[in-house]
């Protein structure tokens, strides 16, 4: 069962992620989540970037509500993208939820001092993966407030 | 983490039912939790600018007495030693410009406080789990 | 009064002149001539005026469109317009545009001309006062809904208070209380948890209650089929069913107000009903003029006829807390989420014969043959 978020539309995510696996893999567990969503793609971080600054074949992209951000990624790193994002007014009220394989714990302290949101380490094992997608999905669909909600509810406060 | 070392939650929150209330939630959380807890913005800034206090844990109320729950983050965040400290808002407020400014001074995020006290343990529950077993926050130092 | 006349036919413009002042009249009338759109504006800056007679031929402007600009430029003034043409569906399109009345040259004589300036003016004060009534209606409308809203947010305060600390209360010391003291408490628990109930409806209505930011096509079908899959385990276990009946056009409408609409129905259907099977029917009614009627037919225990207005106020209840719950603010928010989006709803029950809310939305077209009036104002 699927509830309607509060916006009265579905909450946009972004995957940034180069593993065709994991992408399916999030895919699915956001699918067959509690809030109703709509994850969108992106394979390196040029392209991240052009979906946020809805350039090159994204001119119609929605802003996204979240994003889930991969640091090993192909032509432009996941950190540079984080940076990038946290650096511009615009963006850098969006969550940004880092989903690596990485552990290294300068990744981590790095990741966090360029204000990612979050980090999380991928599990290897499928069904850890699935389960954390939804820990993610039950965290921050459920019981966070977005920095999205419609103009009208804006208005209304 | 050390999962036999009590976890140290900070609180800044002015309001003393709501203090109370936070108390017993966090007493019925799987997690060991000491709570530290700061009735205004400047207790808080003090608190947390002690070289020797690193919470592993940060909660804050946005309407607080003499520093706002948002002046305190945008000072914190500033601070190094505290950049692996999660802040979590949480606040009665759902003014679209709260939710936005915490994001942008860089709070992790931002949660409304729920009005039922089952769902305020709920929510501290999700908390926990989250960032204690889910997310990887940096070893402190 | 002071007549801006403007008209490019020298001779037109003379006749018009003479048969005004051939009118005896209680005020003194002063022309100014213009032979063009561009002069009239460039002499109404110089000296202001009461009326405009226009004419729709003039040498910068032509046809209708000569009134749409003279409209823009000059919105708060009474314009009269002549043409040669003695045309009825372009008249209306006139007064719809905004000109108080329309004469056709060759056919105007002194008297009536008179009248008509007069008129007009009068007219166009009057609309003018109602225009400014319900702009002033319309502020304060959206300063109490934006009152109503802070209000009911800032209760949840002492409220959260309230349900904590009663459950503390309970959880610590009910044992050293005898019954009636827990029985008491657990008052207290009940009342906090229907003042939330309705501090959060009354949240929904003020939210709902105010027009959409955006109307948008919204698949009524899909708003119904999804309610259902909501309500699917309470649907099971009272043996009930929610039928869809044919199909269901769009409507143009948003999709939260959609949803409490045939939400609050279609639960109200089900709880309020005790049918062996009870049933909740949705079907298209009937399209007329780009509204869009949907029937919500329940088998429940139907409202009796002197209860049909009084269902949809706010906390309005006709039947005991322990017979069926709720806080009675449903029917309330499923009507001003109509209204707010253009609609209406109507009842047709009696008691033991079901009810039927018929629910009105603007019809989606495409493209628009008819564009949904937004505008509040009465045109003048």
């Amino acid at each position: 069962m699927t509830t309607t978020t509060e916006l009265g539309r579905p909450v946009e995510i972004l995957l940034v992620e180069d593993n065709p696996g994991d992408v399916r893999l999030t895919r699915e567990a956001l699918v067959d989540g509690k809030v109703w969503n709509n994850l969108h793609h992106a394979a390196d971080g040029v392209e991240a970037l052009d979906f946020l600054r809805q350039q090159g074949k994204h001119t119609s992209a929605p802003r996204p509500d979240m994003i889930l951000l991969d640091l090993n990624l192909p032509r432009k790193s996941g950190r540079e993208v984080l940076a990038d994002i946290k650096a511009d007014p615009t963006l850098r009220s969006i969550p940004v939820v880092v989903l690596t394989t990485s552990k290294a714990e300068e990744d981590v302290l790095e990741s966090y001092g360029l204000h990612a949101n979050c980090y999380i380490v991928k599990p290897i094992d499928l069904d850890q993966f699935i389960r954390v997608v939804q820990s993610i999905e039950s965290f921050w669909l459920c019981i966070v407030r977005l920095p999205t909600a419609s103009a009208e509810m804006a208005k209304a406060s | 983490m050390n999962k036999f070392r009590r976890l140290t939650v900070f609180l800044a929150e002015d309001n003393p039912d709501d203090i109370e209330i936070a108390r017993r939630a966090f007493k019925r959380s799987k997690l060991g939790c000491d709570l530290v807890i700061a009735r205004d913005g400047e207790e808080a800034l003090k608190k947390l600018s002690e070289p020797s206090f690193h919470p592993d844990f940060a909660i804050m109320d946005i309407n607080l007495p003499k520093l706002t729950g948002l002046q305190v983050l945008e000072r914190v965040r500033k601070e190094k030693r505290l950049i692996g400290v999660p802040f979590v808002m949480l606040s009665a407020s759902d003014r679209e410009e709260d939710v936005r400014a915490s994001y942008e001074l860089c709070a992790n995020s931002y949660i409304q406080k729920p009005v039922v006290f089952e769902d305020f343990v709920e929510t501290i529950a999700v908390l926990e789990k989250y960032w204690f077993e889910v997310a990887r926050l940096p070893r402190s130092t | 009064m002071r007549i801006l006349l403007v008209e490019d036919n020298a001779g037109d413009a003379r006749l018009i002149e003479e048969m005004l002042r051939d009118v005896p009249a209680a005020v003194q009338i002063e022309f100014a001539g213009a032979a063009s759109l561009g002069v009239a504006l460039e002499r109404l800056e110089a000296e202001p005026c009461d009326v405009v007679l226009l004419d729709l031929g003039l040498p910068d402007s032509q046809g209708l469109d000569t009134l749409v600009a003279a409209r823009e430029r000059m919105p708060d003034l009474p314009i009269v317009v002549m043409t040669g043409f003695d045309d009825e569906e372009r008249a209306l399109r006139a007064l719809h545009l905004g000109a108080q009345d329309y004469l056709v040259k060759g056919r105007i004589e002194s008297e009536p001309l008179a009248r008509a300036i007069r008129y007009a003016v009068e007219r166009n004060e009057i609309t003018a006062q109602l225009n400014q009534t319900m702009h002033e209606l319309e502020t304060r409308t959206e300063e109490m809904e934006s009152f109503t809203y802070s209000v009911s947010h800032d209760l949840k305060e002492p409220l959260r208070t309230l349900e904590a600390f009663s459950g503390f209360l309970l959880e610590d010391y009910g044992d050293v209380l005898d019954e009636q003291g827990r029985d008491y408490l657990e008052r207290l628990g009940q009342a906090s948890a229907r003042l939330k109930d309705m501090i959060e409806k009354l949240l929904t209505l003020s939210r709902l209650g105010r027009r959409p930011p955006e109307v948008e096509r919204v698949d009524v079908r899909q708003v119904v089929e999804g309610i259902i899959a909501v309500n699917q385990f309470t649907i099971d276990e009272r043996h009930a069913e929610v039928v869809i009946d044919g199909d269901l056009p769009p409507v143009l409408g948003d999709l939260s107000r959609l949803e409490q609409i045939f939400g609050n129905l279609i639960g109200n259907g089900l709880k309020f009903n005790q049918s062996e099977r009870p049933g909740v029917t949705v079907k298209l009614e009937g399209t007329v003029d780009g509204i869009v009627t949907f029937a919500v037919t329940d088998n429940g225990i139907g409202i009796a006829e002197e209860y049909h207005e009084r269902i949809f106020g706010v906390f309005q209840r006709l039947h005991l807390r322990e017979e069926y719950e709720g806080t009675g603010a449903g029917l309330a928010i499923v009507k001003r989420a109509a209204n707010a989006l253009g609609g209406s709803i109507e009842l047709r029950s009696a008691p033991g014969e079901g009810s039927t809310f018929l629910v009105n939305l603007p019809l989606y077209e495409l493209p628009h043959r008819l564009s949904i009036k937004r505008k509040t104002g009465v045109a003048a």
